[in-house]
């Protein structure tokens, strides 16, 4: 067992004998409080509550980016191989190929000439040769009902010895999967494609059997965070873990914990410290609630001096710790479930990294001014395609595969039996069932993950050389060429993964902010209300690339946002109506950290093959123009940065038992989000929250992958969550 | 017991005159003159002033209950709504023999310094309260002690709300549902440090002359609520209203917070307002139309109501009354000979809920002894109805550092009439987190209270994790 085992386990099983022994302490009676007690000569204090959340879809999509999502599940496509002798400008005929592969020496002609093997499952209407067919996926779609479920167990146990204390929140969440789930299984496919082989591999558990939930994993290291262990249903998390340290108008923490920043909410403008946690129900909690469960911790020091009753200095330096994202084919997952995501935060020593930052605070009466410097590195990261590492062979089971593996062997000097298995693993792709399988999912799927499809795959042809050379793959310039070379190869694969990894990168953010509370007519609008305005600048922030390139895309960032809050009386017997106001602006980047220039996708599909323009996504305009270039007709992009809005206000009622509220998110790109809620609170020890969350990524006109909320628009759902507090 | 002289109808034509001519405090003899001359307060009212049962014509003596089945007669010396509470709630009051001894009416340095300082305080023209000699902020003590104006009362309690220079109260707070049930528990550390208006020492902390105090509130039970915390520091000029900052827990940092927002409730449940404490939570000069509208004898609750000994944590468990029996706690009452109705209006807020406050305060020392609400149809709405005392019970004293017996607010029924809902709040030794009550700075040193519970920092801290 590793020291840092033994070291869990052992604050694990101190924490649960505070919570036993305290859980005795609350059990007095209802008109009990929560008597304080000493152990290890402090003063310990407890908290807890166990709560049950539930999410309802109202529509009964599963997420595009899912396998039992996919929008090609079910749908009979076209494909023909498109031809290498012209640059992939036409389809191949069997006699042009057969010449091909003569010239090499190899008598393929036979083959491809001859019957095709197969058909292979989803396949039918081969042509002679079988370089032309009709492909229909054969994932079964998912009506899901339930989009989310989980039990959670939160407490904060605390110690306090006067000027030192103990503070901590241990979180216990567990997803029992199924239960209205509609749940897709890479077991269910290991007669197809010989399996999946990535699930078999390093920090393969979200790709291997159900979906994990809750775990995360990354290569190179199951349990990459300290204060965390998790696995497919359940996740153990230490929050909060430090010790604190008061003397004088010095305060100083170390420890597990998480650093807030900013007067904006949701909109992370000088919030810079932490990633986000987005596994569990990813940002769609209760608006109201900001980030409370997604906000990261990291193990770190924090200094905070007091310097006067105006003047506030806070500094920290924090081991990293990425944003972590959905799993493959959980409900909110974002990323395509045909993409292995290989998070180099282990082997790539980022774990290793600290991030740093300063704030200066200081309240002037009325006025307000705060600035800040972070140098850190970007938890969202940038991600690129890398080599797939998988050896394994084109399957023999079609013709164009069985003729390539031949190919390898013969010319290219792969081992007998291995076919192009050693070729595909220094490319970003691997054959294995229920994976890509025609060029209109990859045009999709590029406008849908704000991506070019045409750089994308120029990208892979031109960064994974000799190999892709050699396998006679070639950088296309219109959308025809990709079309056709990608069908080639997604005949050959009978099903393409392709691996993409993230890496992280440094950046220096500075930011300035300052407020304003107004003085108006007493009672008016216009009295008491709290205006804040925060700006970053970023000299040289790394993005993903629109094209997933190796070198991280890197720019300077501005943000720009805005904050009105307003407390109103409407009402006499009503308290006060908490309304806010927010605005953001970026330069370069999405709200989720894309950046613009990858917005605004089309799709594209041969009409001359189809017989029609192949629509996979409502509201994503398809070309069918074959000599379509990047830029403005794949990608257009955004220009003059995004623009967001927030809307959103609260009413409680008396005595605050129940809260109304309403919060809307605009992208004005062209999405929506609402979310009315409730919150009621019959007893101090119970909450109940009901809410409902719409969403809409394309409500005027033009293109949803012009909105970030494309990813999740399939997410209409209504929200129950049940609440107990000891 | 003296002769009594004079009737029933001579004392209520002496307090209206007095309330006519704004005059002070006193029947037979100005109040505070005799106080501050004999250390007692008898010899300045007639025998039916200090005298249950000369009030009740012999129906409740010293060491009776009150309840539904006599409260009639003692009708006239209680505020309407716990009138209400005995008469139809199922409340009752016991009753004890009047407190003679005016050092159980105060804090010892509150006390000492109201004595020194007799006489030295103004109204500036901005209606602030100056040392008359200096105009500089006040220098502690009641400035007023001898109450003649409403806003003389008011400043008493505003000035110095704990009567301590510092006060930390472990609160816990059993909030009630309209059906009786108890329903919400709250434990609440509540901060206030004078910097301005002291009784020892500096007379100004840390040359904060412009200040006049600091204040903070933070929840430490239960999860939800945990780490929840305001932070308002207080300006001396009481015509500005005080900053507010608070720490959600939801958030993770201290945000700002609209100076007027003093009228909603901070935690569910909860019918407390911060325009509540003290019957004096707001700026006095944001609230206009304050006059004194009466005065007369009242049931109050002062000493013999701390619980020192027969509770480990100070608690007042005696619950009864209401749809449940939890409703009221039981309070030891006395009569006090002369009290100062007060009514003031919110005219700063024109949003508030509340049309009109009126409190009660007690002559001999200024400190409220009733509160009520009225809605802004002028309908009841709410009490505040607090007691106060040396925190002696039995043999066991809690002593300062000059070995007196510390004086505070004990217990607070915090009680919303037309919602039905009840605070129960109790003054406590300490609460979750080992926060314990305290009057004065250990080792003296205030400014360790502020940086470790008045500033931004200090909440953030505080604050949920």
């Amino acid at each position: 067992m590793s020291l840092q085992r033994k070291r869990w386990i052992g604050a694990v099983a101190v924490l649960a004998a505070s919570t036993a022994t305290s859980t005795a302490v609350h059990a007095q009676g209802e008109m009990a409080g929560a008597v304080d007690r000493k152990l290890f000569g402090g003063d310990f204090s407890f908290n807890g509550q166990i709560r049950v959340e539930t999410a309802f879809s109202t529509t009964g999509r599963a997420s595009p980016a899912n396998q039992r999502g996919l929008l090609t599940n079910g749908l009979a496509l076209k494909r023909s191989a498109g031809n290498p002798v012209d640059g992939y400008n036409s389809t191949i005929l069997p006699q042009a190929v057969t010449s091909i592969f003569d010239q090499t020496g190899l008598n393929l002609g036979a083959v491809l000439g001859g019957t095709p093997l197969g058909p292979t499952d989803g396949v039918s209407n081969q042509s002679l040769g079988g370089l032309s067919d009709t492909f229909t996926r054969y994932v079964p779609d998912a009506e899901q009902i339930v989009n989310y479920h989980l039990f959670r167990f939160e407490a904060t146990p605390s110690i306090n010895w006067g000027a030192w204390s103990l503070q901590t929140r241990i979180r216990a969440t567990y997803d029992p999967g199924s239960l209205g789930y509609e749940e897709f299984n890479f077991n269910d496919y290991n007669d197809i494609n010989r399996g999946f082989e990535t699930g078999s591999r390093d920090a393969g558990r979200q790709y291997n059997g159900k979906p994990d939930y809750l775990g995360y994993e990354v290569d190179g290291k199951k349990d990459p965070l300290l204060f965390e262990r998790s696995g497919k249903h359940y996740q153990v998390d230490l929050p909060a873990f430090f010790v604190e340290w008061t003397g004088g108008d010095m305060t100083v923490r170390v420890g597990n914990q998480s650093v807030a920043w900013g007067q904006l909410l949701f909109f992370r403008i000088m919030d810079q410290a932490n990633g986000l946690d987005l596994r569990r129900h990813l940002f769609i909690d209760r608006a109201i609630e900001e980030f409370a469960d997604e906000r990261m911790s990291a193990p770190g020091i924090r200094f905070t001096w007091q310097a006067t009753d105006q003047i506030l200095v806070d500094a920290f330096a924090q081991q990293f710790i990425p944003t972590i994202v959905p799993n493959s084919n959980t409900t909110y997952n974002i990323v395509d479930s045909r993409f292995i995501l290989h998070d180099n935060y282990f082997d790539g020593d980022y774990n290793k990294k600290f991030n740093f930052g300063v704030r200066l605070k200081a309240e002037f009466g009325n006025f307000n001014l705060q600035a800040m410097a972070t140098s850190k590195l970007n938890q969202l990261g940038a991600i690129r395609w890398t080599k797939s590492n998988i050896n394994k062979k084109l399957p023999d089971t079609n013709t164009l595969g069985l003729a390539f593996n031949q190919y390898c062997e013969g010319v290219l000097g792969s081992a007998a039996g291995q076919g192009c298995g050693p070729q595909l693993a220094n490319t970003p792709f691997e054959s294995g069932p229920a994976g890509l399988f025609t060029a209109e999912e990859w045009f999709d799927r590029a406008g849908y993950t704000k991506l070019d499809p045409l750089l994308g795959l120029a990208n892979i042809v031109n960064e994974f050389q000799p190999t892709t050379g050699q396998l006679l793959t070639a950088a296309p310039t219109t959308a025809q060429q990709a079309y056709n070379e990608l069908n080639a190869f997604f005949i050959a694969l009978e099903g393409a993964h392709g691996h993409v990894e993230r890496n992280y990168y440094r950046e220096e953010v500075y930011g300035i902010g300052g407020g304003y509370v107004t003085e108006g007519e007493p009672g008016s609008l216009l009295d008491q209300l709290i205006i804040n305005v925060e700006a970053t600048y970023t000299p040289e922030r790394a993005f993903t690339d629109i094209g997933l390139a190796q070198a991280p895309d890197r720019r300077e960032e501005y943000q720009v946002g805005l904050v009105m809050e307003k407390y109103q009386r409407f009402s006499q017997s009503m308290p006060a109506t908490y309304m806010v106001f927010q605005y953001l602006w970026q330069k370069e980047s999405s709200l989720e950290g894309l950046l613009l220039d990858g917005y605004g996708s089309k799709a594209y599909s041969d009409v001359a093959l189809q017989g029609r323009a192949v629509q996979l996504t409502n509201n994503v305009p398809v070309s069918s123009n074959p000599f379509a270039r990047t830029g403005k007709e794949f990608t257009p992009g955004i220009s003059e940065g995004a623009n967001y809005v927030v809307l959103a206000a609260l009413q409680p009622s008396n005595a605050y038992i129940f809260e109304y509220s309403f919060a809307m998110l605009i992208d004005v790109q062209g999405g929506v989000l609402v979310q009315p809620a409730v919150q009621w609170k019959p007893r101090g020890n119970m909450t109940v929250n009901l809410f409902y969350n719409f969403i809409d990524a394309e409500v005027w006109g033009g293109n949803a992958n012009n909105s970030f909320l494309s990813f999740i628009d399939y997410a209409d759902e209504v929200c129950l969550r049940l609440g107990y507090q000891f | 017991m003296r002769i009594r002289k004079y009737d029933f109808d001579y004392s209520r034509r002496q307090f209206a005159e007095k309330v006519a001519l704004g005059l002070g405090a006193g029947i037979l003899a100005p109040t505070w003159q005799t106080i501050a001359a004999t250390g007692e307060v008898a010899k300045a009212y007639p025998d039916e002033l200090t005298s249950i049962e000369l009030q009740t014509k012999g129906k409740i003596k010293p060491g009776d209950l009150i309840d539904a089945k006599n409260v009639e007669h003692a009708k006239h010396l209680m505020d309407p709504i716990m009138y209400k509470q005995v008469s139809e709630m199922g409340r009752r009051l016991r009753v004890r023999a009047p407190n003679k001894d005016i050092t159980q009416f105060f804090p010892h340095a509150y006390l000492e310094a109201t004595l020194k300082n007799n006489g030295k305080a103004s109204f500036d023209e901005t209606g602030n309260v100056v040392e008359t000699a200096t105009k500089g902020p006040w220098i502690g003590g009641n400035p007023f002690p001898d109450i003649k104006t409403g806003q003389e009362g008011i400043a008493n309690l505003t000035l110095s709300w704990g009567r301590h220079d510092m006060s930390q109260y472990a609160v816990r707070s059993y909030s009630l549902n309209p059906d009786g049930s108890p329903a919400y528990t709250y434990d609440l550390y509540w901060t206030e440090l004078n910097t301005t208006a002291r009784t020892e020492g500096d007379p100004v902390f840390q040359g904060k002359k412009d200040m006049l105090r600091y204040q903070s509130v933070f929840f430490t039970a239960p999860q939800e609520q945990a780490g929840a915390s305001f932070l308002v520091p207080w300006y001396y000029d009481q015509r500005k209203f005080p900053d507010i900052y608070g720490y959600l827990p939801q958030f993770r940092r201290v945000r700002q917070f609209p100076a007027n927002q003093r009228f909603e409730p901070i935690v569910p449940g909860l019918s407390f307002f911060l325009s509540d404490a003290w019957g004096a939570g707001d700026p006095m000069l944001t609230w206009g139309n304050t006059k004194i509208v009466g005065r007369g004898p009242l049931l109050v609750a002062g000493a013999g109501n701390f619980k020192g000994k027969s509770n480990a944590n100070w608690e007042n468990h005696s619950w009864h009354g209401g749809p449940k029996g939890k409703t009221f706690m039981e309070y030891t009452v006395e009569l006090a000979p002369e009290c100062v109705a007060i009514e003031s209006e919110p005219t700063g807020y024109p949003r508030a809920p509340v049309g009109k406050k009126k409190v009660w305060v007690d002559a001999r020392n200024g400190m409220l002894v009733a509160y009520i609400t009225f809605d802004r149809r002028g309908q009841l709405w709410k009490q505040v109805d607090a007691a106060f005392g040396p925190q002696i019970e039995g043999d066991f004293i809690n002593k300062d550092r000059h070995g007196k017996p510390h004086w505070s607010w004990t217990n607070v029924h915090f009680h919303d009439i037309q919602s039905g809902r009840m605070d129960l709040f109790n003054h406590c030794k300490q609460i979750a987190g080992g926060y314990a009550s305290q009057y004065e700075a250990p080792n003296g040193d205030e400014k360790a209270i502020v940086d470790k519970f008045c500033t931004q920092a200090a909440i953030a801290r505080l604050g949920a994790v």
